[in-house]
């Protein structure tokens, strides 16, 4: 079982911490928030086993966070050595992978507030996974680069020159396996959250329509009629005259288009978690990603309609959905342990030429997942740095802005028909500031 | 989410958009059209409130450097120095290096600070105050370069160096070594102290979160420890071995009232006599129950007990020991099972002064009315009027006008920040300002960060309203007034042509 956390990243993590009982295992792939400094010092403090893997940068060996406290109250500290410039491997691992006790691990990147210093072209989040067996793979991963897991008693010491070689020449088999998992899952992830995002503006778009619609079309329609009236007499009036011509136009447009359209249903917090339940579980059996390329006309397809009705919030379209998928038996990608398969057979038969283009081969592979991931945090990064996004995510009572929004629309509607009612080029100008 | 399937291939693009192209379209022309009749409606706003507009700028708006020209006489320095709005850079410090608070811009945690900015301006800045901004980079690098210049006393008190054992031991004749006693960011460890062992102040040691206070190092340093500040060490988590072997030493009060002691009825009895019951009494880290109620039933002190806030509180409980409880601290505690029979069955009992203030007391939207009519009488209205648990709303204070107590009603966040939930519009909401106008304390009502403050709510309170209070915590979107137009409206102000229906505040 995972689930992703898009917002109060930290909060999920620092609630996981405190009940954490035993182990805290963190790697950091660039450098470490003092926030989370702090809560690995406290963990250590209550006597829990810390281990900190992180890259050996002049950035971090003069941070300002003092690694020595961690050490001198017995936490544990790797200095692996700093990755290579586009290896493949480091440069896909997530900016932080978490591992505590066996129950869970986190990864993802926290907020720009928290970690300034991380990659600014990921999106923060993280992804909680609840899976024993990824838990382990994690904790194997990171022990491994670290050095602690051949050496327990050797622990906090340089990663072995052995581990720091593989690192460099693109991650081994088991890491590269894990790398894979968790870019694919942060892909998913991170689409659910697109599909999120796009939902809770069509359903702004829609209450944004039914509270100011109407005005603003009188109002677009008074102001271009304005300006025309102005351009008549006015020559440098004739480009502004156009622009609101052509934006009532165009505003006209997307209504009738929008019209032709079933607005989204409001659904209370159950219903929600019901509907974001039964889209990843649908996204997991359709998306293009996870289908064998025979299917891949038909997943599109049904990928379609799985976005179209989650944006409707249409459960019942989305239990129909269901069955259709479950009618077209689509077969998953038959590469679940290609990674693993063709990364083990590097390893053993690391002298040939053939294993080292294998090795080329699953470090290009990487970077395509990588350079996937990069454009969904893309699509993301541009949803929310919209001027609606901002509106929407901001006012927490939309009604009262809307009220707002009325009330400036109506002071300038009123002026713009004033002007146009008395149809004489010596009325007030409107547009004119004091 | 997927937890099994790898892939073969890259993840293909998804063309598929939940978004259609429709809405996307309305949604930029509509708010492309609001920014630009907001930006209107609020250079209209502002230009009958010019004194207001003043406030804004100088508190939220990101001044560059031809406005700060222009305006020079206008700005307090002072405080534009302590700005987080400004576009701080090492070329607008110096075009108006004359100008700023260098005081308060060593302070400032939002300057680009670097050894460049630092250099820059050497004999500027205030090295004392600068010493103790954790916004600095430190760096070892950063404090060698300027060693003459730091103020080591605060240095030595600042938890955000890059401390470790070298930066110590490599100044240990600049390090105020008391300051560093105190510090918890020090990494704290045995070699450290014994190093050092005759410089520490070991009155700030004991007290110091900081270190790794286990048994070993308690036993270590035994004949050092100021053992009195050590018992009130928040960190501090003796078990029964520990408290044993320095049985004397321990101020047994301060350790009464530790929460990190491993707790447990064997504990309590193993120093019996040693415990300061009163202290133990009020500790909430206790395991309670009845049964360790019972055991020491006549040495806790139940006044003490009557204000613990451990979630151990139940109806039965409060009957069985009515006479023993100290009714006063039980009516101010809020881990209290606090219900309307509660409050009911218990009337005669409450100090009704505290129970009006209490938080934790029922106050639901259904319940409030008929639990506050039915002991109308004993009510203490400043209380009610600051309790942020009532189910605030206009309605619930229009039900109580002249009850309220209205310095303390103006003060209460709670009552603001739920009328800023509530689906009153603008409007209204002044409306309702407006109504209590002569009633509401207006310099703490200025000052409400909670009230959700709006240009149609400063237009109708603007003759009572103090501008530079409100301009404290609300911008009234003075960040979408493009610079010109600032300094337009700025020059009206300096001329002093001010705009009809313009206050002076």
């Amino acid at each position: 079982m995972t689930e992703a956390f898009f917002y109060q990243e930290w909060a999920q993590l620092e609630d996981a911490l405190a009940r954490t009982r035993s182990r805290v295992v963190l790697r950091c792939k660039h450098t470490l928030a003092r926030l989370v400094f702090d809560a690995l010092v406290q963990c250590r403090r209550q006597g829990l086993q810390v281990q900190l893997s992180l890259p050996d940068t002049a950035l971090n060996r003069q941070s300002a966070l003092a690694w020595e406290r961690l050490s001198a109250i017995g936490g544990q500290i790797s200095w692996r050595p700093a990755a290579l410039d586009g290896a493949a491997a480091d440069a896909s691992f997530p900016a932080l992978a978490v591992a505590l006790d066996d129950a869970c691990v986190f990864t993802g990147k926290l907020g720009a507030g928290i970690c300034p210093a991380d990659d600014a072209s990921e999106v923060p989040g993280l992804v909680c996974w609840g899976d024993a067996d990824f838990v382990r793979q994690t904790r194997q991963v990171i022990d491994e680069e670290a050095g602690w897991g051949a050496a327990r008693a050797d622990a906090g010491a340089v990663a072995s020159a052995a581990s720091a070689v593989q690192l460099r020449q693109g991650g081994s088999a088991a890491q590269q396996a894990w790398l894979a998992r968790v870019l694919q899952n942060h892909a998913l992830a991170t689409q659910a959250e697109i599909a999120e995002t796009q939902r809770q503006m069509a359903l702004f778009d829609h209450a944004q329509e039914q509270s100011l619609g109407p005005l603003m079309r009188d109002y677009l329609r008074a102001k271009a009629a304005y300006l025309q009236q102005l351009a008549q007499q006015d020559q440098t009036a004739r480009e502004e005259a156009r622009a609101a011509q052509q934006r009532w136009s165009d505003y006209e447009a997307a209504q009738a288009a929008a019209d032709q359209e079933t607005g989204p249903a409001a659904l209370d917090d159950d219903a929600l978690d019901q509907l974001k339940q039964l889209y990843r579980k649908l996204a997991m059996q359709c998306h293009p990603d996870r289908v064998a390329d025979a299917d891949q006309s038909r997943a599109a397809q049904l990928f379609q309609s799985l976005q179209t009705s989650y944006r409707r919030g249409d459960m019942a379209a989305l239990y129909a959905l269901q069955e259709s998928v479950a009618r077209a038996g689509f077969q998953a990608q038959a590469a679940g342990d290609t990674l693993q398969s063709e990364a083990g057979g590097v390893a053993r038969e690391a002298d040939t030429h053939a294993a080292q283009e294998e090795q080329v081969a699953l470090e290009a592979r990487l970077r395509a997942l990588r350079s996937a991931l990069g454009q969904r945090h893309e699509a993301l990064e541009a949803l929310r740095t919209s001027a609606t996004w901002r509106t929407l995510s901001s006012q927490p009572n939309w009604d009262l802005w809307f009220a707002q929004q009325q009330q400036y629309l109506q002071g300038e509607l009123q002026r713009f028909e004033a002007v146009l009612q008395t149809q004489g080029a010596s009325a007030p100008d409107p547009m004119a500031h004091a | 989410m997927p937890d099994t399937v790898l892939p073969g291939s890259a993840l293909r693009t998804v063309a598929a958009q939940a978004l259609t192209l429709a809405s996307t379209n309305r949604l930029g022309l509509v708010a492309q059209t609001l920014d630009d009749v907001q930006q209107r409606e609020t250079r209209v706003f502002f230009e009958a409130h010019l004194p207001l507009l003043q406030h804004c700028v100088q508190n939220q708006y990101p001044l560059d450097a031809e406005l700060l020209a222009a305006h020079a006489m206008r700005w307090d320095w002072r405080r534009l120095s302590a700005s987080a709005a400004i576009p701080w850079s090492l070329d607008l410090l110096s075009q108006f290096e004359d100008c700023w608070d260098w005081d308060t811009l060593s302070k400032n945690r939002y300057l680009p600070w670097s050894g460049a900015l630092l250099q820059a301006f050497v004999r500027r800045w205030n090295w004392g105050l600068l010493s103790g901004n954790p916004a600095l980079p430190w760096s070892l690098e950063l404090l060698e370069t300027f060693a003459p210049l730091w103020d080591w006393r605060v240095l030595s008190r600042n938890a955000e160096l890059p401390w470790t054992g070298t930066l110590i031991t490599g100044n240990t004749h600049l390090w105020d070594w008391v300051g560093l006693s105190w510090n918890d960011g020090l990494p704290w460890n045995v070699t450290l102290m014994t190093r050092f062992a005759e410089r520490w102040d070991w009155t700030g040691l004991s007290a110091n979160p900081g270190l790794p206070l286990d048994a070993d190092l308690v036993a270590e340093f035994a004949p050092f420890w100021n053992w009195s500040w050590l018992s009130r060490n928040t960190q501090i988590a003796a078990d029964a071995a520990l408290l044993e072997a320095y049985a004397d030493n321990w101020d047994w009060t301060a350790l009464s009232q530790r929460r990190l002691l491993r707790w447990n009825a064997e504990l309590l009895a193993q120093f019996d006599s040693r415990w300061d019951w009163k202290a133990l009494s009020a500790n909430a880290a206790l395991p309670w129950d009845e049964a360790l109620l019972l055991r020491w039933e006549d040495q806790w002190d139940w006044q003490a007990l009557s204000a613990n806030t451990a979630p151990w509180w139940s109806d039965a409980l409060l009957e069985r020991y009515a006479e023993r409880w100290d009714w006063e601290a039980l009516s101010e505690n809020p881990a209290l099972p606090w219900s309307p029979a509660l409050v009911a069955r218990w009337a005669a009992h409450w100090d009704w002064d505290k129970l009006s203030w209490n938080p934790a007391l029922p106050w639901s939207q259904d319940g409030a009315a008929a639990m506050l009519a039915a002991h109308a009488e004993r009510w203490d209205w400043a209380g009610l009027s600051q309790n942020e648990a009532m189910p605030w709303s206009q309605a619930w204070v229009d039900a109580f006008p002249d009850q309220w107590d209205w310095e303390r009603l103006s003060a209460n966040p709670a009552l603001f920040a739920a009328l800023a939930r509530g689906s009153a519009g603008p409007d209204a909401l002044a409306g309702f300002i407006q109504r209590y106008a002569d009633r509401w304390n207006w310099a703490t009502l200025s000052g409400q960060a909670a009230l959700p403050w709006s240009q149609a709510l400063y237009r109708q309170c603007a003759a009572h309203a103090f501008a530079h209070l409100v301009a404290q915590h609300q911008d009234f979107g003075v960040c979408v007034l493009p610079a010109d137009v600032v300094a337009t409206l700025l020059a009206v102000l300096d001329s002093g042509d001010i705009l009809p229906g313009a206050e002076f505040a």
